[in-house]
């Protein structure tokens, strides 16, 4: 598993969508930093990163695994092995780690971009409504990283399902930008299937948002605990279907 | 330092894509030193028999790798086993030496197979630059590391100039000679005609001829070429007398069986032979031959 570990690392480095994620959340913040009043709130969730680390993540997971049928490759890498699952799981977790890389790069970048826009505006650990603005950020931050455990799982399941990365990044814009309003457009739609409704997975993405904002409880009608299980339980289970397909494809 | 060890066995060996029976009954024997050549027009299953070693399809029977069994998920006796299939596998985003490197156990190996196949020049840059025949000798250069007790390679010819083939071919040759075994599908026939020491025929999926080289050569329809003092009578008599012949160049050319016929005929009229030579196998002729053969 250690050797698996380090092949996926390593090829995930120098094929540089590592690099290139990096620089879409460069691009993004800018834009948000460029285009919008930055106030407190625009600091909590990071200039917008928290929205895209999620939408970054689902391309690059898709990339990562489907380059090995492009190129090929996955021949040697199946023969080369007995076992698929430690495959799958070895970049399961660069990815996955990757997201985690993303998460932190974004507070760095918080920082810095809070220091040329808004010098001394803002105080990190004063408090605001009982919470400091880091404590906010950084839970938030661990929120898009649960959610980016979804995404992981997602992103395998459906690049094994479409094998076609084109169509997946799609499914994620549209789920970055549609899925929480058509969670609650569904339940507001069907108000007497809440109590089953609210665990469907499109509900999982106010995650990102609701450990800082508790009002976001009144959307999702989930508490926290709620959601971060069923989040972390949504990724499983799309990570099982993603290897049972992974399992099946042929070469 | 060949010897007669036994590499690979396939006992009975039926291959599945989804419910059909691709490869049928497969058995044979892949000893150390052997260079098999796997023929058959396409979609005959060379590529499916070879996946299938590798342990990447169903399949029911039995493949073993020197007595350890190989299976859909046990890959361990695969150790051993070098393969190029179809395409080569190739991270262009990789120098060629590092995609080397992701498999290579033994760096000096490695060195020296680089410079085997002349690719010191650009085995430094990236592979996304290669052109199909660089693409191809990296592929063959990773079925090589590691000192494979087996290495399989899918058309291996493929997109290599003139030099590039004869370099390949010597290289298959040295190894063998230190004992790794080959099994490689080719279309280029005349390519492997110079290699190998066995054939195994393979049509719809069935292994429908296996034999060594000389035996093969010796089936096939061994054609003659001759010339008399008077080739015009000559003709004429073989016209007369129901014998088959082509005019080709200089040349009268006649099968083999009807060799002591014509001896006999010329001699009855006084007819000398001034030259009577037996023509190379025609390589890809026998192969056509033996496969329409099983048709009918
Ligand atoms: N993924 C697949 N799904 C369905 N049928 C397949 C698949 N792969 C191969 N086949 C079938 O299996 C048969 C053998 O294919 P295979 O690729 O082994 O042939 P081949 O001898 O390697 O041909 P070629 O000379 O063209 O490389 C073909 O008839 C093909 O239709
Ligand atoms: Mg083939």
């Amino acid at each position: 598993m250690l050797t698996a570990l380090k092949e996926e690392t390593y090829k995930f480095c120098h094929e540089q969508i590592a690099l290139l994620g990096l620089l879409v959340l460069l691009v993004t913040t800018l834009y948000s930093t460029l285009t919008k009043t930055i106030n407190k709130s625009t600091l909590l969730f990071a200039f917008g990163a928290i929205e895209w680390i999620p939408v970054i993540i689902i391309a690059v997971g898709a990339a990562f695994f489907e380059m090995e049928y492009d190129n090929k490759t996955i021949v040697m890498l199946l023969y080369k092995n007995s076992s698929k699952l430690k495959i799958y799981l070895a970049k399961f977790l660069v990815v996955f780690c990757y997201s985690i890389a993303l998460a932190l790069g974004a507070i760095l970048l918080t920082f810095l971009l809070s220091l040329l826009t808004v010098p001394g505006q803002y105080h990190w650990l004063a408090y605001y409504q009982g919470h400091t603005i880091l404590t906010d950020l950084l839970l938030n931050l661990f929120g898009a990283v649960i959610y980016c455990f979804f995404i992981v799982g997602l992103s395998f399941m459906l690049i094994m399902l479409v094998k076609a990365n084109t169509v997946v990044i799609c499914i994620g814009l549209v789920l970055a930008y549609f899925g929480a309003s058509f969670s609650t457009a569904l339940m507001h739609t069907f108000p007497t299937a809440v109590g089953i409704l609210k665990w469907n997975p499109l509900n999982m993405i106010f995650i990102s948002q609701q450990l800082t904002r508790g009002s976001f409880a009144l959307k999702s009608n989930l508490t926290n605990f709620q959601l971060i299980i069923a989040t972390v339980v949504y990724g499983i289970i799309f990570g099982l279907l993603g290897y049972y397909l992974f399992k099946r494809r042929r070469v | 330092m060949k010897n007669s060890q036994e590499v690979l066995e396939l006992d009975n060996v039926c291959t599945y894509i989804g419910r059909t029976e691709i490869v049928k009954d497969a058995s044979f024997q892949i000893k150390a030193g052997d260079i098999i050549g796997l023929i058959g027009p396409n979609g005959a299953g060379k590529t499916t028999v070879m996946k299938t070693i590798l342990g990447l399809t169903k399949f029911t029977g039995k493949i073993t790798m020197s007595g350890a069994a190989i299976t859909e998920n046990n890959h361990h006796a695969l150790e051993k086993v070098g393969a190029l299939i179809e395409h080569p596998a190739i991270y262009p985003f990789l120098t060629g030496e590092q995609n080397l490197e992701l498999y290579s156990h033994h760096h000096q190996d490695m060195v020296k197979i680089i410079s085997e196949l002349g690719m010191d020049s650009y085995i430094k840059s990236k592979a996304k630059g290669y052109s199909l025949g660089m693409k191809q000798k990296l592929g063959i250069a990773i079925a090589l590391l590691n000192n494979p007790k087996l290495v399989i390679l899918d058309e291996p010819m493929n997109g290599l100039d003139i030099e590039a083939t004869i370099g390949v071919r010597k290289l298959i040759k040295k190894y063998a000679d230190r004992g790794t075994a080959f099994l490689i599908s080719s279309h280029i026939l005349s390519e492997l005609q110079k290699v190998m020491t066995r054939v195994l025929l393979i049509s719809g999926g069935k292994i429908i001829l296996n034999q060594s080289i000389g035996q093969f050569e010796a089936i096939s329809h061994q054609k003659y070429k001759l010339t008399t003092e008077n080739d015009e009578q000559a003709e004429h008599l073989f016209k007369t007398k129901g014998i088959n012949f082509k005019k080709q160049k200089q040349y009268l050319i006649v099968g083999q069986e009807d060799i002591f016929k014509i001896q006999d005929e010329l001699a009855k009229k006084k007819l000398h032979l001034k030259e009577m030579l037996p023509i190379e196998a025609n390589f890809e002729q026998i192969v056509v031959d033996t496969l329409n053969k099983e048709r009918d």
